[in-house]
């Protein structure tokens, strides 16, 4: 098992740090030397980037397009405000936690000043740019499709919460206006890496963070013990990916070891849809159904969605929970989410 | 205002009208998982309570008349 923190998102500087000059006092800026590769390999490896900048957003974005690498940016933060404050809105609008992000600025200053914001975050001097793609924290074990389709996918993402804010009915609605497609499939030898990584980039929709080496992973592929799912999320506006991984002991009861989704899609009911296939997977084998759960200080919202889904707590060793489904209702899938089991 | 009232307020600020205080809202599909958190964060810092976890269960929260029942042995 491991927990080993890797960055999740790079944000940059602009003046001096991305760019060779100062924008706002009239220079001819170029890109600095070897920028552009080191932007393309962390996007490839699905590292998402950003910006943190002191200047004038129109002026400073225009210049991002001109120079070619404006799509690169997520939610840049170009404005006069203190960079903590724009790295926390970036942090917020990814739903990615600040101890994945990692800051690049050539100013002392504000590499310090980026630490109010959390004190994990992980300060690059500008100097050291050319050390940036080398750095073991920068370097995914595995790189799979959703690895490289990473930021496609959170652009997708953004422009549905832009909609999602225009929209005026409740959420409801708009959840069924997404037109979304859950599809729950056994896991192939083809899904390990990124079941793999699932496991250990999830920590807040995930019901226990046990980890798993790419061995023990295949090996559940086979098993007859074992039920291995991986789920995927379609909508109008594109695939979420694989975004979702199941892994229930089946022996005289099923026992689910490992319930986890990406934070992408928090909200969209995935959790629920999943916890009513499983249980209605275990009336048809006729067994109980049992939920192991491990509490940290950020996966309370698993837990909740247990309990409200019908499931009882059996026993707490000091926040290793047994949960049992003993709701009496037959559930079915929320209409705003077709469910596909293949 | 009565507890159920304070509870509504919460749906109308998700722009939930179309509900009762004794509508089934598991079945009506409004409870996913964020949302079954922020009832609960809701609740705790409305009413100024922590709620056990034995009290987290899907019959106390099917309901705004449940939840506000569940609350009321807090208070």
């Amino acid at each position: 098992m491991s927990t080993e923190q890797k960055i999740k998102c790079v944000v940059w500087d602009l003046d001096n740090t991305l760019w060779d000059g100062v924008l706002s006092e009239g220079d001819d800026v170029r890109l600095r030397d070897g920028i552009t590769d080191i932007m393309k390999t962390l996007d490839e490896r699905g590292i998402l980037m950003s910006i943190a900048s002191k200047n004038n957003f129109d002026d400073a974005y225009k210049k991002l397009t001109e120079l070619g690498v404006a799509d690169y940016f997520l939610y840049p933060q170009i404005n006069w405000n203190p960079k903590s404050e724009g790295i926390k809105k970036i942090s917020e609008e990814l739903n990615l936690g600040l101890d994945s992000f990692a800051f690049v600025d050539d100013s002392p200053f504000e590499r310090e000043e980026i630490l109010s914001a959390n004190e994990n975050i992980l300060t690059i001097d500008a100097a050291d740019i050319g050390k940036i793609t080398d750095m073991e924290c920068m370097i995914p074990k595995f790189i799979t499709e959703d690895t490289r389709s990473r930021r496609l996918m959170y652009i997708a993402d953004s422009k549905r919460k832009h909609d999602q804010q225009e929209f005026t009915g409740d959420n409801m609605e708009f959840l069924k206006s997404l037109g979304m497609k859950l599809t729950i499939s056994p896991v192939t030898e083809h899904d390990l890496q990124r079941a793999y990584e699932l496991t250990v980039r999830t920590h807040q929709l995930n019901s226990t963070g046990y980890t798993y080496s790419y061995d023990e992973l295949k090996d559940f592929i086979g098993s007859n013990s074992h039920i291995f799912r991986i789920a995927q999320l379609t909508d109008k506006y594109g695939d979420y990916g694989k975004i979702g991984l199941i892994l229930v002991e089946n022996t005289d009861a099923l026992r689910i070891k490992l319930l986890l989704m990406s934070c992408r899609v928090m909200s969209r009911g995935v959790g629920s849809a999943i916890l009513i296939y499983l249980a209605k997977l275990a009336k048809s084998l006729d067994k109980p159904l049992f939920a192991e759960f491990r509490t940290t200080d950020r996966n309370r919202i698993m837990y909740i969605t247990y309990k409200m889904m019908g499931f009882d707590e059996l026993e707490n060793n000091d926040g290793d929970v047994l949960l049992e489904y003993t709701s009496e209702e037959e559930k079915d899938y929320p209409g705003y989410l077709e469910v596909i089991e293949k | 205002m009565t507890t159920q009232e304070r509870i509504m307020e919460f749906f109308k600020s998700k722009n939930i009208t179309d509900i009762q205080t004794d509508t089934d809202l598991f079945k009506g599909g409004y409870v996913n998982s964020l949302f079954a958190l922020e009832i609960v964060m809701f609740l705790e810092k409305e009413f100024k309570i922590k709620i056990k976890n034995k009290d987290i269960t899907e019959k106390n929260f099917r309901t705004i008349d449940s939840m506000a029942a569940v609350i009321e042995k807090y208070l």
